[in-house]
């Protein structure tokens, strides 16, 4: 099993945050340099403490991550995390300028010698709103752009595209990828219809804001679909995204946990605003198990959240074991693990103590 | 730009086996469309006048009529475009660079991303044997994109055939409320 590093760029400074989208009323703009600060170092000994890959995400209008543009904080990493590679998760293709995605994904492929992972994402609900794109055509939006990503990536002669909801008139797209044909693709997974897409397309899916059970519902789906589409996925083909913090025990592990919870947002994007996340739904954002979907992005208690696998917490051996439980139910060979709160020195000695005490006992999982 | 009335008068003429297509009668609100059988070409040119000036496009097979006529009228023949056109091996394009030479005739080819039978990796063979041909990908649509996906089609078209080589330059507005 390999194991990923994720730090949200979790703003900790002064705040007021309310719903979705969150004023700024109250900002500090040293308190977001210092939590870029912070972030590039953890990733930096992430690197050193040998994680296999340093993921970034796209959100966008909260100080639950300030990571608008990963393309951005991934340039910088490529400058300080030498040995793991860069997975972007992701972009959000539907929402972007697909041959400006292509182009970016190519220069840090080219700039960190060919360790970028590609994650295309669909986005949280909320993301819709960000740039006023219609939710309903989420997913045929998502579609055309990956195909004419690979395209922009693949195609050497210059060519246009009349596209459905892209068209342009020549591209040719310079640098190209270094990983050839292209770097490995990744998209989001819960729903139904993301299984079958990625089965159908041959990309890898990711699991994130869900639990275990969940993730093992879709992921046996999308092998179902894919050994239907004339694929066999590899473990190295789900990622399953999960929050993490080790301490020196148990209880220590709780305390600095709870403790840094009480700062902050208590809920992700999507669920800060629920008018407009019903908006969002009514619109058709999330297919058809619309219910299902929603209530897995609904807040939970810490307690049910470990127990489901969405949170390992404790001393190295009880998350080694939480660990086993999840690789054992669910067959991901790509762990995500996320710094949900940045404390400071106890972060950097939780990523330190991950690497010395819990990647040696998984890495042959 | 050309204006309404000099849109109207020009000639596009339309080769494809199976007749009129969706896109071709979408095209047929800015242009004279004579549609015809490739093999019905020659005769069809021959009835223009002498004097007249037409483009072609070109549906499949029929790309090797469209060829034949730019080469034979280049001065008669505006723009050339070629609907999902035939797979050209590495024979096949010294073939027909050799015969394209130095025509400036303006030439487009475009290729559907479901097409099995000319898919666009194999695009890049026309713009190595005729210089300049702007490859065109139409999203999800097979070699039957004029049916399929008329509206799509026909806007490019209507684009290549006012402005030629010059349709790369958007001349859309950006202006979303004036």
């Amino acid at each position: 099993m390999k194991a990923a590093f994720f730090s949200p760029l979790r703003y900790r400074g002064p705040m007021n945050p309310v719903g979705w989208p969150v004023s700024t009323t109250i900002y500090s703009s040293d308190a977001a340099e210092q939590a870029m600060t912070s972030a590039m170092a953890q990733y930096r000994i992430a690197d050193e403490a040998g994680f296999d890959w340093v993921t970034v995400a796209e959100h966008h209008f909260s100080p639950f991550s300030l990571s608008p543009n990963p393309m951005v904080i991934a340039g910088a990493m490529t400058q300080v995390v030498k040995r793991a590679k860069i997975a972007l998760l992701g972009a959000n293709i539907p929402t972007l300028n697909p041959v400006r995605v292509a182009e970016e994904f190519a220069m840090l492929d080219t700039m960190s010698g060919g360790r970028v992972i590609a994650g295309m994402l669909r986005g949280t609900p909320n993301e819709y709103v960000t740039y006023n794109i219609n939710p309903s055509e989420s997913r045929e939006r998502f579609a055309e752009a990956l195909e004419l990503i690979r395209m922009c990536w693949t195609e050497n002669e210059p060519f246009g595209w009349q596209g459905r909801y892209f068209d342009y008139r020549t591209i040719s797209i310079w640098p190209k990828p270094v990983q050839k044909p292209h770097p490995k693709i990744y998209m989001s997974g819960s729903s139904p219809e993301s299984g079958e897409f990625a089965a159908q397309n041959k990309v890898g899916l990711g699991f994130a804001f869900t639990n275990v059970p969940l993730a093992k519902t879709a992921a046996d789906y999308f092998r179902e679909q894919a050994t239907r589409a004339g694929w066999t996925p590899t473990p190295d083909d789900i990622i399953y995204r999960v929050i993490i913090h080790v301490a020196e025990t148990d209880d220590l592990a709780l305390q600095e946990f709870t403790d840094a919870g009480k700062i902050g947002p208590q809920t992700g994007v999507t669920m800060a605003n629920r008018v407009l996340e019903g908006a969002v739904a009514d619109a058709g954002y999330y297919g058809r198990d619309r219910e299902a979907q929603r209530a897995r992005l609904m807040p939970k208690d810490l307690r049910e959240r470990i127990e489901t696998g969405q949170v390992l917490l404790g001393s190295p051996d009880t998350v080694v074991k939480q660990i086993e439980n999840i690789h054992r139910e669910l067959g991901a060979g790509i762990l995500d693990l996320t710094i949900a709160y940045d404390l400071g020195e106890k972060t950097l000695r939780a990523i330190e103590m991950i690497g010395e005490k819990v990647l040696p006992r998984i890495r042959d999982m | 730009m050309a204006d309404a009335s000099e849109q109207q008068s020009a000639v596009l003429l339309y080769l494809s086996k199976s007749g009129a297509t969706k896109a071709s009668a979408l095209l047929g609100r800015d242009f004279r469309v004579l549609t015809a059988a490739p093999d019905a070409a020659k005769s069809m040119v021959d009835g223009f006048g002498g004097a007249e000036k037409f483009s072609v496009i070109a549906q499949g097979d029929a790309a090797e009529q469209a060829i034949a006529l730019a080469l034979a009228f280049p001065d008669r023949v505006e723009a050339i475009a070629l609907i999902a056109p035939p797979v050209l091996d590495d024979a096949g394009v010294a073939a027909l660079g050799k015969r394209w030479g130095e025509t400036k005739v303006p030439a487009m080819a475009l290729f559907g991303t479901r097409d099995r039978s000319s898919p666009p990796q194999s695009s890049a063979a026309y713009r190595r044997a005729i210089a300049g041909c702007n490859l065109m990908f139409v999203y999800d649509a097979t070699a039957g994109m004029d049916n399929e996906r008329p509206e799509a089609v026909a806007a490019l078209l209507r684009e290549f055939m006012v402005s030629k080589n010059r349709f790369v330059v958007s001349r859309e507005s950006g202006v979303i409320h004036p």
